[in-house]
């Protein structure tokens, strides 16, 4: 039976990056599906690009490779 | 690549069968370099290019975001050995890797039946691979070798073309199981460049309704 399972859920998956120097880069939440229309909207309008920044800072101050 | 994360097919299946044996579905942290920018979904049964790491037992918790205890939440650290970009994590229910090669002949475009594994296949016949371009397939022939036969667009992933070194991972469908390849939730997201020693610190929640 094929499975095009998509049963309402929120699933949000959040990130630090820890670097071997220890300088910390909080990310927040970096992947997320949203049941609630307005938290979907919220995620596509401000959230998404919020955590593409973040990640690009994060990507800019890379730890010295060992 | 579209940023997302999903309980998979095989998430759900596993909640369902927690829920009546009062136990926990898994806890495990696997990341990976998703080097195909491929988008995760519901269909996923593994990730699309694990890395090398060893998976990480992390912390399961139930907690609280709008109802009380409505939310079950997986945290963990993964620490890379190596330069890379890592785009994908995903909860898994054992530390144990599934089966993986590459593709030497891919399936050609999305309708192809047969291609070429690097690696000779060790999987039963009747078993499902995840391609790294995103699709699962069907092995439906070739255990034991190198020739494989599949269905395209398995467990309702949609064909997608794929390629001569992709990475093909077995992985279960609902109601079965694979040591290492149930794959409960998966995210993609835009890569994080890790140098060796760098580490990720994961906090997966998911939220039924």
């Amino acid at each position: 039976m094929a499975e095009t399972s998509n049963v309402k859920h929120t699933v949000e998956v959040s990130a630090k990056v820890i670097r071997a120097d220890g300088t910390v880069h909080d990310l927040g939440v970096i992947a997320a599906q949203h049941k609630s229309v307005l938290k979907r909207l919220h995620w596509r309008l401000f959230g998404h690009s919020q955590a593409q920044r973040r990640i690009a800072a994060a990507n800019a101050h890379p730890s010295v490779a060992r | 690549m579209a940023t997302t994360a999903v309980l998979t097919a095989k998430g759900r299946d596993e909640y369902q069968a927690a829920a009546q044996a009062g136990t926990i579905v898994g806890k495990v942290l696997g990341w990976g370099t998703n080097p195909k920018a491929a988008t995760a979904a519901a269909s996923d049964v593994a990730l699309f290019t694990e890395a090398a790491e060893a998976r990480v037992t992390g912390t399961a918790a139930v907690v609280t975001t709008t109802t009380t205890n409505d939310t079950y939440q997986v945290t963990g650290t993964i620490t890379s050995g190596s330069a890379q970009t890592i785009a994908e994590v995903a909860i898994t229910d054992s530390t144990t890797k599934p089966f993986s090669t590459t593709w030497s002949t891919a399936p050609t475009t999305t309708s192809g039946t047969s291609g070429t594994s690097a690696g000779s296949y060790t999987p039963a016949n009747s078993t499902y691979i995840q391609d790294a371009s995103g699709e699962v397939m069907e092995v439906t022939a070739g255990t034991g070798t190198t020739s494989l036969t599949v269905v395209r667009g398995a467990n309702g992933s949609t064909a997608v073309t794929s390629a001569a070194s992709n990475e093909i991972t077995q992985g279960a469908i609902p109601g079965a199981s694979v040591t290492g390849g149930n794959l409960l939730m998966h995210a993609t997201f835009t890569g994080l460049a890790l140098n060796n020693g760098d580490s990720i610190a994961f906090t997966c929640q998911i939220k039924l309704t």
